[in-house]
């Protein structure tokens, strides 16, 4: 029913006194539906109508005052510590990097480095402007996300049966540069999104969303086959993100089934590893030792420079060690050299602080209320876990591998796709009390119970 | 009897809380049942309510939901969190230690630890 004129003016004067407008739909919509029951009361007690009407907007006191109450309670919500802990984790980086690079004589540009940062910066706060609502609710529209569908699968299909990834070293020839599968490598960090909006669409679409979300995760992979490592960094966040999905029962399909679909993409794996270059690769990891100087040479160096390590300062393998026989060190083996160089309590700063980021992240999500913002804020937490780790095998295992530079520590485009995913994140937390999803909005409970098989409560009328 | 309303400050989070310990509520729910249980000497205003309850909702102390009645109107209900849960033990607890204290006033005595 169509609330009154006196209804819809007070509410306005509620509204009015709310300088965020995100919050007003919230307010709106609960104060319609007090005075409605209000004004129900009334007319069932045999006051007439127009009666009724204004009794109902004058019990529910001074606008103004309850506008001004809403007002202290809802602004854009900045977590702070979040953004601290970023602050720390780049600041703590930098110091370690620099004064490794000091050590070694190498010659420090100050001015890219600040570049660097204050593109950061402006990246992050795009992504923070931009807000994940507009990308997930208004950008990527049914037909969108069916366009790009359709557009994956056909370019999956052209790689796995025409092209037949022929080029140098796996790597697809046509976007090669310098050699490098850098396009690819890169997109990989920003593919997540698309994944998480794609699957979002799909939310409380049953078994057969699951499995269009499913075959989108499996032709990404078709696709990204060219960069193992962003082949590996998107099968474990597509693998976390559906696992989060039918974990919270988004589908209404069987959990068992769901997860036996989503352990597929890893006989994909069995592609990946069919060169011959990669192949020795993963015997080296297993064996460093059966080719000390070929494929095991990274992994041998590491371990006898790791073995000599100390908790605390210079290990019998020092620096200028580690810097001579580990290839890359400075750029896929930092933490190596600062373990060679100060022990392995120069770890603890740096990991503290990744632990608080992440341990606040995930007590901010629980404010979340829309399920597209935690899905959004799990996936970027699964893609950064994934860095990490990945950067710590490379350092202190025998899995050697060409992987993302550690994160908010080093790289240039990796950072600035870290620092873009970070603004989406917060513009998550910024908006988390007050929006919710459009899904919520349209569906009934009923509707939704039935699709969740929980029984339906008797509670009031 | 018209009661100072200053009585009532401080005490209406303990009362929302005591209500929702029971059963999930909406907002009109908890007026009318705050209004019934007190003899009508507790009218909270929709404009007082909403603003607390949000407020509780950010501390975590409540939790909302929504559900659509037969009418096909939807409802937020509110229930009742297990800091909630801790929260209403605590301000009961005080209340009855400051009520208990204020009635002995009133009646003149005064036990012997305060005496001490």
């Amino acid at each position: 029913m169509q609330p009154s004129s006196r209804a819809k003016e007070y509410v306005e004067q509620v509204c009015g006194e709310i300088r965020w407008q995100k919050a007003h739909a919230v307010v709106r919509e609960e104060l319609y539906a007090h005075m409605e029951d209000q004004r129900e009361a009334y007319l069932s007690a045999g006051i007439a109508e127009e009666e009724a009407d204004i009794l109902a907007v004058e019990e529910m006191g001074n606008p103004l005052e309850t506008g001004s109450h809403f007002d202290n309670l809802y602004r854009p919500h900045m977590e702070w510590g979040v953004l601290l802990f970023t602050g720390i984790i780049v600041a703590v980086g930098m110091v370690m990097r620099i004064q490794l690079l000091r050590e070694t004589g190498a010659e420090i540009v100050w001015e890219s480095e600040f570049l660097i940062l204050a593109f950061g910066m402006a990246v992050m706060i795009y992504g923070y402007k931009l807000d994940y609502t507009a990308l997930f609710q208004h950008y990527f529209s049914g037909k969108v996300s069916g366009v790009i569908w359709a557009l994956l699968c056909t370019l999956a299909v052209y790689f796995v049966f025409f092209a037949g990834w022929h080029a140098v070293n796996g790597s697809m020839g046509w976007i090669l540069v310098n050699g490098n599968d850098i396009i690819f490598h890169y997109l990989g960090l920003l593919w997540p999104v698309v994944m998480c909006a794609f699957l979002y669409m799909q939310y409380q679409k049953g078994a057969s969303g699951y499995l269009y979300s499913f075959t989108f995760l499996l032709f990404t992979l078709c696709l990204f086959e060219g960069s193992s490592s962003a082949f590996f960094l998107l099968m474990g966040t597509g693998f976390f993100m559906h696992g989060y999905a039918l974990w919270k029962n988004w589908f209404g399909c069987s959990r068992k089934w769901g997860l036996t679909f989503l352990l597929f993409p890893f006989v994909l794996i069995v592609m990946i590893i069919r060169y011959p270059y990669r192949l020795g690769r993963l015997y080296a990891v297993l064996h460093p030792f059966a080719d000390p100087v070929g494929y095991g040479y990274a992994s041998v160096q590491i371990m006898t420079t790791l073995q000599e390590a100390r908790i605390i300062g210079e290990g019998g393998k020092n620096l200028q060690y580690a810097l001579e026989y580990i290839p890359n060190l400075m750029t896929d083996h930092i933490l190596t050299a600062a373990v060679s160089h100060w022990g392995w309590v120069s770890l603890l700063p740096l990991f503290l602080a990744y632990g608080m980021l992440f341990y606040l992240g995930w007590r901010a999500c629980y404010r979340v209320k829309s399920q597209a913002g935690k899905l959004l804020v799990v996936t970027v937490s699964a893609l950064w876990l994934l860095q990490i780790a990945g950067y710590l095998c490379n350092n202190f295992t025998t899995l050697q591998m060409g992987w993302y530079s550690l994160l908010f520590v080093q790289g240039r485009y990796s950072l600035l796709a870290n620092l873009f995913l970070l603004g989406l994140v917060l513009s998550v937390f910024k908006t988390g009390a007050v929006q919710k999803d459009e899904w919520e909005q349209n569906r009934n409970f009923e509707e939704k119970q039935v699709f969740l098989k929980k029984p339906i409560p008797q509670n009031g009328d | 009897m018209a009661i100072d309303k200053s009585l009532q400050t401080g005490s209406t989070t303990m009362l929302l809380l005591k209500l929702l310990e029971e059963e999930d509520l909406y907002g009109y729910q908890m007026i009318e049942r705050l209004q019934q249980r007190s003899n009508n000497i507790f009218a909270l205003k929709a404009g007082t309510l909403y603003p607390l309850l949000h407020s509780l909702e950010e501390q975590g102390l409540v939790q909302s939901y929504e559900q659509t009645a037969e009418t096909g109107r939807k409802r937020k209900y509110y229930t009742l969190t297990k800091a909630g849960q801790k929260m209403l033990a605590a301000k009961e607890q005080e209340w009855n230690t400051f009520t208990g204290a204020i009635s002995r006033v009133l009646q003149g005595g005064g036990g012997i630890a305060t005496i001490q």
